[in-house]
C-alpha cells in the first residue's frame, strides 16, 4: 500500500511540475505584454521584463484624440489619435460579420443535418475540399471583386461581406451538434403544425444554445484579429479606415515609428484582448459544452 | 403468403383508408408491399410484427413523415398523399416521447395549439382538461427533464389529446417504460380511448399489447400484411404459420407429422401418434405431410393415458409452469397449473386437446 501511495505522489509531482512549467511558458508573453504596456522611459524598455518606470500614458496615448497625450519618444506623429477610430471600425466589422455569419452557419448546418436534397452529399464533399485551400489564395480575386464590382475597396464594410459570405462553409461543428438533437423532436413539431422555419427558430435554436455561443465566439474572433484580409482590402493609405490589427502592426513596423511606439503597441494589444477575454469568461460554460457537443448529447 | 388481405373492401364507413400502399426507400429497399386497410371511426387498430416488418414505416406514411411511393391514403375521405403532416389533422406519440426539452409541460402541450393560433382561453381550457384526465396537473410548470419516464409519456399523450385530432398515431409508446409501468399505462391508454373515442393506430412489437388493446390487429411480416382481425379471431384462427407462432405466449408448438386422413392419425417424427377426431378436419383437405399446431395451453396433464414425457426445463411463473420437453422431434412447451412441484427430469403424462389443433401447409405455410 505504501509503495502505491509513494508512486502516486511521485507521478503527481511530475505531472504538476510539467503543468507548472507549461503554464509559465503560456502566461509569460501575456505578462510581458501587460507589463510593457505600463512601461515608461526610454527606447530600451523592449528588452526588459519589468520596466524602469510605470506609467498609464501608453493607454492614454491610444485615446489621444480625447486625452491629448502624445508619445515623447517619437519624432513621427502620423498615427496619433487614430486608435479609437480603428477600435470602432473593428468592432463594427466584427459585430456585423459575427451576426451574419452565425445566421449563415446555423442555417447551413441545420439544413444539411435535417433536409435530404439532391447533391447534398456532393456539396458537403466539395465544401470539404475547397475548405482545405488556404483562404488567402483568393486574395487577388477578392481584391478585384471588391474594387471593381462593389467599389468598396478601402471601406471596412467590404470586410463584412468577405467574412460573412463564406461563413456557411464552416458548418461542420454546428451540424454535428444538430445531428445529436433527436429528429423525433422535429417530427413532433411538424405534426403539431409547425413550419420548417418555426421548428428552426422556436424548437431547435433554443436547444442549441451551446453551439450558438460557440459560433458567435468563433465568428467574432476571426474578424476581430484578422490582419491579412483587412490589410490588403483596406490598404495602407486609408489610415482612418484601418482595423486595430493593421494599426497595431504599423506601431511595430511602420517607417520611423517602429522602435518608438513599442509600449503603445503593448497597451493596444491589451485593449484589443479585453473584449474577447470578457466574452470568453462570460460564455465559458457554454463554450465547453458546445465544443464537445458533437460527442456527448448536450 | 398470398394476400388474405383483399377482403378489405372500400367501404362508406371507413375513416382512414390505405389502398395498395407501397414504400420503396431511396436505396431501393422496399419496406411495405401492397398495404390495404380500411379503418372505421373510433377503432383502435394495432400494427404488430417483429422489428423491420414495416409497421412503423406504414405509421409514418400515415403521419406524413415518409413519402408514399405508390398507392392512396384517405383520411376522412380526403386524399392525403401529398398533404403535409400539419394539414392531415393527426396527433402522434413517439417512442422517445419527443417532448420539447426547453418548454414546460404546459407549453409542450400548448405548442400545437399556439401554432394554430387558437385563442388563449381555449388553449388554457384544453391543456388543463387534458392534464386532469392524465393526472399531470401538478407538473404543468415543470420541464420534461424533471419528470419520470411514465410522466413524460403522459405529457406526450397529453400533447396528442389537446389537439383533438382526427387520428391518433402511437409508435411503440410504451417500449421505453419498465414492465410494471407498461402494464399500467396500457390500461390507461385503453381508458383514454374509451373516454375520447379517437380513431387510433398503435404500433407495437409486443403481442400482449396487441391482444389487450386492439379492436382489430394487423399482423405484419417483412412489409406484408399477414392477417387482419379482432384479437380473438387472430388467436383462434391464425391464417398462417407466422401469425400462429407470433400471437400467443408462449408460442404455439409446431409438429411436422405424417397425416392419415382415413384414420385421423398424425404420426410424429419420433413415431409418436396423435389421433385427431374426424369432425376436427371435416371438410378440409389435409395433405399427408402437414404441420400440426397446438398451443401450450391446450396441452393438459393427465393421470393415465396420453403420452409420457421427461421434463427438460420447468419455468415457474407463480400460478403456472411452462414445461419444456422433447416430443415429436421438437421442444414442446406446455402450460400447466402450478398445483404441485414439477422439477427437471420428472416424468409426466400429458394429453392434447385435439379439437384445438391447427393444420398448416408445409410449403405455403398457410392455415388449412
Amino acid at each position: 500500500m505504501k509503495s502505491l501511495k509513494a508512486s502516486r505522489i511521485i507521478s503527481n509531482t511530475i505531472i504538476y511540475l510539467i503543468l507548472g512549467i507549461m503554464s509559465i511558458i503560456w502566461v509569460l508573453p501575456i505578462v510581458w505584454i501587460v507589463l510593457q504596456s505600463f512601461g515608461g522611459g526610454g527606447i530600451s524598455v523592449r528588452s526588459q521584463l519589468i520596466p524602469e518606470t510605470f506609467t498609464f500614458d501608453n493607454y492614454l496615448y491610444l485615446f489621444s484624440n480625447f486625452t491629448g497625450v502624445t508619445n515623447p519618444r517619437a519624432s513621427n506623429h502620423s498615427l496619433d489619435g487614430y486608435f479609437f477610430g480603428w477600435f470602432c471600425n473593428t468592432l463594427i466589422v466584427a459585430v456585423l460579420s459575427c451576426l451574419i455569419s452565425t445566421l449563415f452557419v446555423l442555417g447551413t448546418a441545420y439544413a444539411l443535418s435535417r433536409f435530404r436534397f439532391k447533391a447534398r452529399t456532393i456539396f458537403m464533399k466539395v465544401n470539404l475540399v475547397i475548405g482545405m485551400f488556404p483562404g488567402f489564395l483568393g486574395m487577388i480575386i477578392m481584391y478585384w471583386v471588391m474594387r471593381d464590382i462593389f467599389h468598396l475597396q478601402g471601406n471596412y464594410f467590404s470586410l463584412v461581406i468577405i467574412y460573412s459570405a463564406g461563413a456557411g462553409g464552416g458548418y461542420y461543428i454546428a451540424k454535428g451538434f444538430f445531428d445529436t438533437i433527436s429528429k423525433n423532436i422535429d417530427e413532433a413539431a411538424m405534426i403539431d403544425g409547425a413550419s420548417k422555419s418555426q421548428i428552426f427558430w422556436q424548437i431547435i435554436l433554443p436547444l442549441a444554445k451551446p453551439i450558438i455561443v460557440y459560433t458567435v465566439l468563433t465568428s467574432f474572433m476571426g474578424p476581430w484579429g484578422d490582419y491579412v484580409t483587412s490589410s490588403y482590402i483596406i490598404g495602407l493609405q486609408n489610415t482612418s479606415n484601418w482595423t486595430v490589427a493593421i494599426g497595431l502592426y504599423q506601431f511595430t513596423t511602420g517607417q520611423d515609428i517602429a522602435t518608438s511606439y513599442y509600449t503603445q503597441f503593448a497597451a493596444g494589444a491589451v485593449v484589443v484582448a479585453l473584449p474577447i477575454t470578457i466574452l470568453f469568461f462570460a460564455l465559458q460554460k457554454y463554450y465547453v459544452s458546445g465544443v464537445t457537443g458533437g460527442a456527448v448529447k448536450g | 403468403m398470398a394476400n388474405n388481405v383483399v377482403d378489405e373492401k372500400k367501404n362508406e364507413e371507413s375513416f382512414v383508408s390505405l389502398r395498395h400502399i407501397d414504400k420503396i426507400y431511396d436505396n431501393n429497399v422496399q419496406a411495405v408491399f401492397d398495404f390495404n386497410l380500411e379503418i372505421k371511426k373510433h377503432e383502435f387498430i394495432v400494427f404488430v410484427g417483429p422489428s423491420g416488418c414495416g409497421k412503423s414505416t406504414t405509421l409514418r406514411m400515415i403521419a406524413g413523415l415518409e413519402d408514399i411511393t405508390k398507392g392512396e391514403l384517405y383520411i376522412d375521405n380526403e386524399l392525403c398523399n401529398d398533404k403535409t403532416p400539419k394539414d392531415r389533422d393527426i396527433a402522434m406519440v413517439f417512442q422517445s416521447y419527443a417532448l420539447y426539452p426547453h418548454m414546460s409541460v404546459y407549453d409542450n402541450m400548448a405548442f400545437g395549439l399556439k401554432i394554430r393560433r387558437m385563442p388563449k382561453y381555449e388553449i388554457d381550457k384544453r391543456v388543463h382538461e387534458a392534464a386532469r384526465i392524465l393526472q399531470i396537473t401538478e407538473y404543468l410548470d415543470r420541464k420534461p427533464k424533471a419528470l419520470s419516464g411514465g410522466q413524460r409519456q403522459r405529457v406526450a399523450l397529453g400533447r396528442a389529446v389537446v389537439r383533438n385530432a382526427k387520428v391518433f398515431l402511437m409508435d411503440e409508446p410504451l417500449s421505453n417504460l419498465d414492465a410494471k409501468l407498461r402494464v399500467q399505462m396500457r390500461s390507461e391508454i385503453i381508458k383514454l380511448h374509451e373516454a375520447l373515442g379517437a380513431t387510433t393506430i398503435y404500433v407495437t412489437h409486443d403481442q400482449t399489447e396487441a391482444m389487450t388493446m386492439a379492436s382489430r390487429i394487423v399482423v405484419m411480416k417483412l412489409g406484408r400484411i399477414q392477417q387482419i382481425g379482432t384479437p380473438i379471431e387472430i388467436y383462434n384462427n391464425p391464417s398462417n404459420l407466422f401469425v400462429a407462432g407470433f400471437i400467443g405466449s408462449p408460442a404455439m408448438n409446431f409438429l411436422l407429422v405424417d397425416f392419415d386422413e382415413k384414420t385421423g392419425v398424425a404420426k410424429c417424427k419420433d413415431g409418436k401418434e396423435i389421433k385427431i377426431p374426424k369432425e376436427v378436419y371435416k371438410g378440409k383437405k389435409i395433405p399427408s405431410k402437414v404441420i400440426l399446431g397446438i398451443r401450450p395451453e391446450n396441452i393438459i396433464p393427465v393421470e393415465e393415458g396420453g403420452y409420457e414425457i421427461e421434463v427438460n426445463v420447468a419455468e415457474l411463473l407463480g400460478n403456472e409452469y411452462y414445461i419444456h420437453s422433447d416430443f415429436g422431434g421438437v421442444d414442446l412447451v406446455a402450460k400447466f397449473p402450478a398445483n404441485k412441484v414439477i422439477s427437471i427430469h420428472d416424468k409426466l403424462r400429458i394429453d392434447f386437446k385435439v379439437d384445438k389443433v391447427h393444420f398448416f401447409d408445409v410449403d405455403t405455410e398457410m392455415a388449412i
